[in-house]
Parts: structure tokens; sequence; C-alpha cells
């Protein structure tokens, strides 16, 4: 099963053009529940857990910034 | 099973734990000796039942099979 | 701030939810969200059921109910109330207190203390420690404590992030001098983040006018006037996170415990997965720290922890004692605890209004 992280964030919000974004929390392309659905499809698709203090905007702001933090949970 | 045995000997407080005991009919089977013995199976096994989950069973037995399971089951 | 307290215990607990129920899903489906993710949502975070008070319903209301029934059933007799505290966010009036409002209604004796506490999710904590500190007078034997909210009256229909969660309830918990165990408590306390949980308009600092009723768009798409309630999830989310793993780590050892010791973690029930994340911080098998309030009560504010109490431990806190680690967090913003023995209880009920 390989899925990618831009496949996870259509699912979230199928509607939003994140490929235009530079930063996916300011631009409103994702909220807070949205983030907290995110780190859920996240853990299930790499098989991480991701520490409830990571869990923060600056971890979710772009495709760079989410594989940081799984590559640094693996 | 063994540890499983000891282990709900020690919580329910009984010299003998056969399979066929039904969980509900032990003196000292209340929600904190439910968190006690899934907090135990979460460590031995690494599997983790809530207290919905062990409405579904019914003997030692049974408690048995499923944690066996969700052993089986597991991906990782 | 670490405080000590003993020869004090807890006798009942009584907890009283309004009958009505709504829907999470229902409820969501008032708003433009996709039905798909209104169900991820609700299965991730921990959403399903809440209960709710009529429009009318006052916090009075609901705690004259539940302290009418303990004199109908014998629990406590009127006299024997030497204070009766009430925590609450939703007073009946800005004046009186809630408390004298109680006192009046039901007649109570006029030798006694009567007090009201603004707190909220660590409501149940704080109005402990008061009942512990006033069980330290010669004259006090009994104490009330009441924790209850309508706060399902403060939020706003149209505010997606809160609307569907928020439940409201009271409890009544009978505290008497007696028992040899000891209690420790810790406090703190950080008022720059008093804005993470807050209702702007209807006290001094604004008080409420045609304006301040107005719904306007928070930018988010969730609707709401300064009248209503506003909750900063992230900004409570990753306070619990950060601080209340310390406060735990630090009460306990105080006590010269170890997390082996702690039979059930009853924190306050913000959502499920606030509180998976922080177990699985604090290294707790979830199954220690009981979380299915929210989805099938509601966050009921400062009566969550009861609510864990006399739905999820109630057979245990009826037949024997155990050692609980208690916590509330939340609005001020307030982190507070309490590491004590509980049980047997000589009741634990829940009944509806």
């Amino acid at each position: 099963m390989s899925v990618s992280i831009p496949d996870l964030l259509k699912l979230i919000r199928p509607e939003a053009n994140f490929e235009c974004s530079d930063n996916f929390v300011e631009d409103d392309l994702l909220d807070s529940l949205d983030i907290i659905l995110l780190v859920n499809e996240i853990e299930s698709a790499f098989g991480v857990k991701i520490p409830g203090e990571q869990v923060i905007a600056n971890n979710f702001s772009s495709v760079d910034a989410i594989e940081k933090l799984v590559n640094s949970l693996k | 099973m063994a540890p499983l045995i000891a282990q709900m000997k020690e919580i329910f407080e009984l010299e003998q734990i056969a399979e066929s005991d039904v969980l509900r009919d032990y003196d000292l089977w209340d929600s904190l000796s439910v968190i006690s013995l899934l907090a135990f199976i979460d460590s031995e096994w690494g599997v983790t039942l809530d207290a919905e989950d062990i409405t579904e069973v019914n003997t030692v037995g049974d408690l048995w099979k499923f944690i066996e399971t969700h052993i089986a089951n597991r991906t990782q | 701030m670490f405080l000590k307290f003993s020869n004090c215990s807890i006798r009942d607990v009584l907890l009283v939810l309004p009958v009505v129920e709504h829907s999470y899903l229902e409820d969501m489906g008032r708003f433009d969200a996709p039905l798909s993710r209104s169900k991820k949502l609700a299965d991730v975070m921990g959403y399903d059921k809440r209960r709710i008070v009529s429009p009318d319903t006052c916090s009075s209301d609901l705690a004259v109910f539940g302290l009418q029934h303990l004199f109908d059933t014998k629990v406590i007799l009127p006299h024997e109330i030497d204070a009766l505290i009430v925590v609450t966010q939703t007073p009946d009036h800005f004046i009186p207190p809630t408390s004298f409002v109680i006192q009046g209604e039901l007649k109570l004796k006029r030798d006694m203390i009567c007090l009201d506490l603004v707190q909220g999710c660590a409501g149940f904590i704080l109005g402990l420690i008061q009942a512990f500190m006033l069980l330290g007078q010669q004259s006090i034997d009994k104490v009330a404590l009441v924790n209850v909210d309508v706060l399902s009256r403060k939020v706003s229909s149209r505010d997606r992030n809160s609307f569907p969660l928020v439940g409201d309830a009271a409890s009544i918990t009978i505290i008497e001098k007696g028992g040899n165990e000891k209690i420790w408590a810790s406090i703190k306390v950080d008022g720059t983040g008093r804005d993470a949980l807050i209702i702007p308009a209807g006290g001094m600092r604004l008080p409420s006018t045609i304006e301040t009723s107005v719904v306007h768009d928070d930018g988010n798409s969730n609707h709401r006037a300064l009248d209503h309630l506003v909750m900063d999830g992230s900004a409570v989310f990753n306070f619990v996170q950060t601080e209340i793993p310390l406060l735990i780590s630090e009460i306990i050892s105080q006590a010269d415990l170890t997390d082996a010791d702690v039979d059930a973690y009853v924190f306050h029930q913000p959502n499920r997965f606030m509180l998976e994340k922080l177990a699985d911080k604090m290294k707790v098998p979830h199954s220690k720290m009981p979380m299915n309030v929210v989805e099938r009560f509601g966050n009921n504010s400062g009566v969550t922890i009861p609510t864990v109490l006399a739905t999820n431990l109630a057979e245990s806190l009826i037949k024997k004692s155990g050692q609980y680690c208690l916590a509330g967090f939340g609005v001020g913003l307030t982190q507070a605890s309490l590491l004590m023995r509980l049980g047997p209880l000589n009741s634990c009920n829940i009944i509806e209004f």
C-alpha cells in the first residue's frame, strides 16, 4: 500500500487547491479539525504515532513539513 | 494463556481460574478490576481492548480467543 | 502549588443529566459539512450523543432537583448541610450568587456557608479543594458541592466547532470529615491564556447590547456573537499536551507514589482524541483513563469528572477503595490535580431531569 501525502490531503479536503499554496494553514486550506483528521490518516497509512505536542500548525503547513514530521517518527 | 491466568488470579484474588469461568460471576469483577486487566493485556501483548470490547466476551476462554484474534489481526 | 489535606472523605456522588439528547451527526446536518467528514470527525474525536437542557432551564433548577432527590432518598438531610459550594460559569443571575438561590428554594438552615466559585473544566477539583478547606473548621461536618453548567445556552447554534459538543449537567458531591487517608492537590494558573476559553460580552468589560448579540463569521465559517462562548481548540490542546504530564508526574512523586500505584486517571473530558494523545504521552494505558464521556453526554464542563465517576467507575466506587488521580484543565487557564483514595462510597447514582 503506497499512499502519498498529497493523496491524504485530497481525502481530507477534496475541494482545496493544495498545489497553489505555500502555507496550508495560513491560506485556510486546513483548520485545526482538518489537522486532527490528517493525523489520524497519516498514523493509519504510515504506521507511525504522532505525539500530541507535534500536532501543531507548523508541522502541517506544507507537504515538505508533513514529510519531515513523518520521517522523524519512522 | 498462562500469563493471563496468573494475572487474573492476582486481580480477582482466586486460587483457581478455569477457562470455563464466566467473567461476570467473579466477586471482584468491577470497573477497577476490568481496568487493571485491560492494562495488563495492553502491556503484555500490546493489544488494546476497551470496556465495550469486554461486554462481548463471556468466559475466560472467550477472552483468550479474543486476545489471540487481535494479535493475529495486527499488521505491524 | 501543592496542598495537603487529611480527615476528609467523599461520601456520595449524584449525577443529574438532562433528559433531552442530541445526536452529533444530526446536529452537523445543519451545517454545510459533508456527512462523510462529520462521520470521520465523530469517529476520531469521539462525538456521538450529548444531553442539553431546555432553553429556560437554569443551573439552580438542576441543583435543586438533585439535592431534593438526595433529601427524598435520605442520603442526607437538609439541616446536615453546613456549607454549600456551587461551581458554575452559568449562574442564574450576576447577583445574588446561585448558592443563595438554592439555599432559599430548599429552605436550608441559615447557620451555614453559601459560596459560588466561577470555574469550569477544573471546577470539580477546585470545588473539592474548597470543601476540604472548609472541613478544617470545627463547625463544619458536611459540605455539599454542586458542579453545574447550562453552557448550551451560551453557545451559538451556528458555531460548528462548539455547538455539537457542549453538554449540560449537574453533580452533587457530599464531602464529610473522616478517613485516614492523605489527599494531595496541585494547582497552577496562567491568566495570559485567558482568551482561549471566553464569553467576551455580558460582563462589565463589554456589557450585552444589540450589537453583541449579532452573529458574525469568525473567518472559519463558525458563526457566533460576542455573547457566545469562544473556544480556541488548538490553544487548549497544546496547553494540555505540554503542561498536564508534568502536573501529574509532580503530584505522584510528591505523594511518594508511582504510576503503578494509581488505579485510574479520572480526567476532565474535552474529547477523546485529546485524552488518547495525553495518555500516550504519559505512557498510561488507555483503559486506565476513561475517555468516553463526550461521546455519551457531551463536554459538560466542570461535571465531566463526576460523570466519569458515576458512569464508568460507579460499581468499584461503591464496593471498594481505590487510588485515583483526578485532573481538570481548561478555562483560566487552570490546571489542577488531586491524588486521593476514593470509595467505598455511600452512594453513587444518576438521575435525569
